[in-house]
């Protein structure tokens, strides 16, 4: 191939990218840096992959159309260390929507390993998983897992990590149609764990001790929350609401590690 | 007092039977041990029809090879318990492949009566299970220590270019002590580790024989500290130092114990520090400092002598390296993100125990993996070329490319769908990746400049045979990529300068499901003009001591080419397309579908050259170096799917390959390099390595791995 033939196809493929359509403008939420500690104590693992801001919340953003894209960004690049093929592999966000605002409509519990509740008058009617794994896996670990909440689950057919941000494109259809800049939202940032427990959707456990691939800061048994970060107060990205995070995130233990106070999220709307 | 402390101070009282058992029941927080694994089964089949492994390649591993045949089983046992409030234990039981076929029977039926040969007694056939780590973690709630890990781990903790993510087959082999802890609120996190260096991480791949030598107490110790004082910054301070102690074989005495020498040492030192303050751009960089000193003792010091085999270097060394990260998150376009490094590989760095395939430590997508199969042999096709058969076949790996900064970079027991790892030490240059989202499409893309440290004459001397004996060779027979090798990262002679143009586009399709697209093209243009003096030319080609036998009678050497500068230089073209579909064919099932056109033209000097020192490597049944120049073309139709079911996953390739080999020759002609045109009637041209026939070659190659993993 000579290199006239060569520099026809870079050109070719630079024209064809610069070509391409504005974007829709959609709605924004903002979360502070450096809150990325759960309920305000918890810690990363150890292992090297799990990068100081890697699950530091930045931002939600969402688009418009019949087709908007999700797409949230954290304090740090991007990074593929295990191999998933799709830009990022260590993050899992739960995007958990709240259309109505309505108390009594929707689900109060969240999803299995997560260990949190919603508020009633923030329940959720979908929710939206952003994951490294083939959507497939996804899917079976839904069935196996939270089938009873499987119609409201949402796996986008193609999730994707570039530079800081995650984001996949959903069907407006599949989230029962309807206008986005209007929901609620809640953002719940989470670690992608190939090898979860039998009672977790592929999400990190939190323990007493950070680990290798354990996040610490928490309680060995499962009465804590397994989130390291969330939107919370007007999710504008103001300092105050880290606290307004760890106070939402507050949780009480027993002694033989039982839940006495399970954290309840609430959504935040436009 | 402190809750842990007291707890602490109750379990030790406890143990020394001085506490009641109500104080020790409250305070145990132990938990039932719990049981977790899998089992996996692998599937291949192919038309090499090579026994000897349920792996695609073991190239490097003496007396191991690749197969492409049978179907096996592994089982994976795991465990862990939380003994008390402060201790926790865990483990790893697991069987291994190798060649452990069902047919065998479990080496019953091992048509062999040799018991290493694959019978029932050759751990290797007969379905044994061995213990593959063990660790016990004490918390014991002291304020300046949080935790102390006995046992075995991958050491993934440590980075890369230090102690890396190890590896042998499976992870958490290599044993050790880790201390971990942490102050100001978490914000300064510290580990100290010793680490017990495995066997072959010495000089000429040895620490010790064992029965001869000594080599149990030879270790890493490597401390590391990272302070994260805000979101917006971080940095990282690493030490090491590795230690192989061998017997004094001059103390002809053990009335007071016996001595001992190093035979080597090993320290690295790393400052590592990271800045994204800035919403538009982040910023990143590191900084390394190997220092690598040798007994005069161990090497012989000659090229090809008893350190030949190392993954590090026969003389003292010392080197820096380093990167610099620029990240633009948002780069005049919403959506338009651009990645630019800045990297500086010394040709002398040396760090023992750096990562041999579990990273990548470059931004540049590098070579493309289907050429990294070192040893194809187009030319005859020959059964008995050992390393040749040895290696995974002509489809080479489809995975992407690791680099790493080991002089043992590690590609045995892989297959052929996974990565392929391969040196970068030496490497200098930038890359550029940016990367753009657009409605439903995406677009990639890179370019890198990549000179090196390793250009030099004679290593930087005037005399090949003394000046470049500070080097490991290995399997390097002085090429790159296509023939070369990928753990020898030195050539005597070098003038190389690599450039890569990679660019991808992926697009879903809104019909049904949603089909996948994606497309890709990378040239790389990688040319070596090694010797660049005529004066140095004899120094270069002046004979090959160990040739007896092994080159190629009919060749006649052309020592010094007649002052032609350019008739041993290298020069390669790679161009590589791609298309794919991908589309969701149930909930449960993906499958993609791949189209792969490969092509490179390749001049690798003149036939009146042989590689540097070249000998016993030129006889075509051995296989460490093929005539390859001339023009490749390979396709590839592959087809790749996973299938999961709650708690079960199914995967597999496969892909079917054909090409072709269409040789070409050059020779020196009055100083000048031109292309060889054969008379009438001949058929082949006499090369170092064997009689090439003229004619084209056309290859295929067939390879299926399927595999199942259940985890329970």
């Amino acid at each position: 191939m000579n290199n006239k033939a060569r520099f026809s196809i870079g050109a070719l493929a630079v024209g064809f990218a610069l070509a391409g359509a504005a974007r829709a403008e959609g709605v924004k939420f903002m979360d502070p840096t450096g809150d990325d500690k759960g309920p305000g104590g918890y810690t990363y693992p150890t292992d090297a992959v799990y990068t100081p801001g890697s699950f530091d919340l930045v931002s939600l953003e969402v688009g418009e159309g019949d087709n908007p894209d999700f797409k949230v960004t954290m304090n740090d690049r991007l990074a593929d260390p295990w191999g998933m093929g799709v830009g990022f592999a260590t993050q899992m966000v739960f995007i958990f929507i709240d259309k109505d605002g309505a108390a009594g409509k929707g689900h109060t519990k969240s999803l299995p390993g997560l260990n949190v509740d919603f508020a009633a008058d923030s329940a959720w009617e979908k929710v939206i998983i952003l994951s490294p794994q083939p959507a497939s896996r996804v899917s079976a670990e839904v069935k196996a897992k939270a089938a009873d909440l499987a119609a409201d689950i949402v796996i986008p057919r193609r999730t994707v990590g570039a530079g800081k941000s995650i984001s996949a494109k959903v069907k407006l259809e599949d989230l029962g149609g309807g206008d986005p800049k209007t929901w609620g939202y809640q953002v719940v940032v989470q670690s992608n764990e190939g090898f979860p427990d039998k009672s977790d959707l592929l999400s990190r456990k939190v323990n007493e001790f950070e680990g290798q691939h354990r996040f610490g800061g928490g309680n060995d048994s499962d009465c804590d929350p397994h989130v390291m970060d969330i939107l919370a107060g007007k999710a504008e990205g103001k300092p105050e609401e880290a606290q307004a995070q760890y106070d939402m995130l507050k949780f009480e233990c027993g002694a033989d590690g039982s839940s006495v106070k399970r954290a309840t999220l609430a959504v935040v709307r436009k | 007092m402190h809750l842990r402390n007291a707890t602490l101070a109750a379990a030790v009282a406890a143990v020394l039977g001085l506490a009641p058992d109500a104080v020790l029941a409250q305070d145990s927080g132990a938990s039932p041990i719990k049981w977790f694994g899998s089992i996996y089964a692998k599937f291949l089949d192919g038309n090499r029809r090579t026994e000897q492994g349920l792996y695609s390649n073991a190239e490097t591993t003496p007396g191991e090879g690749g197969g492409d045949q049978g179907q096996g089983i592994e089982f994976e046992l795991m465990f862990n318990a939380q003994v008390s409030k402060q201790v926790e234990i865990g483990g790893r039981l697991h069987s291994r492949f190798n060649k452990n076929y069902w047919a065998n029977y479990g080496g019953f039926a091992v048509p062999d009566d040799k018991t290493t040969n694959c019978g029932e007694d050759d751990p290797r056939c007969n379905q044994y299970v061995k213990l593959r780590g063990a660790w016990a973690r004490i918390t014991p709630g002291y304020e300046w220590l949080d935790s102390a890990t006995i046992g075995n781990s991958d050491w993934g903790m440590f980075d890369a270019w230090t102690q890396g993510k190890s590896r042998y087959i499976d992870r958490d082999n290599i044993g050790g002590v880790l201390l971990q802890g942490s102050a100001f609120d978490k914000t300064l996190r510290w580990d100290l580790a010793r680490v017990s260096l495995a066997n072959y991480q010495g000089v000429a791949y040895s620490t010790g024989t064992f029965g001869e030598d000594i080599y149990a107490n030879d270790s890493n110790w490597i401390f590391q500290s990272k302070y994260t004082p805000s979101p917006n910054w971080n940095a990282t301070l690493i030490a090491m130092y590795a230690k192989d102690e061998d017997l004094d074989q001059y103390d002809d005495s053990n009335l007071n114990g016996s001595a001992v020498y190093t035979a080597y040492d090993n320290k690295v030192f790393a400052l590592k520090g990271q800045y994204t303050g800035l919403d538009f751009m982040d910023l990143g960089a590191s900084i390394y400092y190997t220092d690598y000193n040798v007994n005069d003792s161990v090497c012989n010091g000659t090229l090809n002598g008893n350190c030949r085999f190392s993954p590090v270097p026969q003389r003292s060394a010392n080197d820096y390296s380093g990167l610099f990260n620029v990240n633009f998150n948002r780069l005049f376009l919403d959506g338009l993100s651009l990645s630019v490094q800045y990297f500086n590989i010394g040709a002398d760095y040396v760090s023992v125990t750096a990562a041999r395939r579990e990273a990548d430590v470059l931004l540049t997508e590098g070579q493309e993996g289907t050429w990294q199969w070192g040893r194809p042999d187009y030319n005859f096709g020959n059964p008995n070329n050992g390393n040749s058969t040895a290696g995974l076949g002509y489809g080479g790996w489809n995975g992407e490319v690791q680099q790493v900064v080991s002089g043992m970079a590690d590609n045995d027991f892989t297959d052929f769908d996974e990565p392929v790892a391969y040196s970068v030490i030496g490497w200098k240059g930038f890359t550029l990746v940016p990367k753009l989202a657009l409605g439903d499409w995406e677009f990639a893309g890179e370019y890198s400049y990549i000179s090196f440290n390793t250009n030099w004459q004679a290593c930087g001397g005037s005399d090949k045979d003394s000046d470049c004996a500070t080097y490991m060779r290995q399997e390097g027979v002085h090429a790159w990529g296509l023939g070369g090798d990928y753990r020898s990262p030195y050539a005597p002679y070098q003038d190389r300068l690599m450039q890569i143009l990679a660019l991808k586009a992926m697009y879903t399709l809104d019909i049904g499901n949603g089909i996948d697209l994606m497309a890709r093209y990378k040239y790389i243009s990688d040319e070596d003009d090694r010797v660049t003096r005529s004066a140095l030319l004899k120094d270069a080609y002046d004979g090959f001591p160990d040739a007896t036998g092994s080159l190629n009678p009919n060749w006649i050497p052309n020592v010094g080419l007649g002052g032609c500068v350019e008739c041993d230089d290298r020069k390669a073209d790679y161009d590589t397309f791609g298309l794919s579909a991908g589309y969701q064919l149930t909930p449960d099932l993906y499958a993609k579908l791949i189209y792969e056109f490969h092509e490179v033209e390749l001049i690798d000097g003149t036939v009146d050259v042989a590689p540097v020192g070249l000998g016993f490597e030129a006889s075509n049944d051995y296989g460490y170096a093929e005539y390859v120049t001339g023009k490749h073309q390979k396709n590839r139709v592959g087809l790749d799917f996973s299938y999961f079911l709650s708690g079960v996953e199914f995967g597999g390739t496969i892909d079917y390959l054909w090409g072709s080999y269409d040789p070409s020759f050059y020779t020196d002609l009055d100083g000048q390099r031109v292309k060889l045109v054969a008379a009438p009637g001949v058929t082949s041209i006499a090369t170092p390595l064997g009689n090439i026939p003229l004619n084209d070659v056309d290859y295929s190659q067939y390879r299926m791995k399927v595999f199942m993993k259940v985890s329970f």
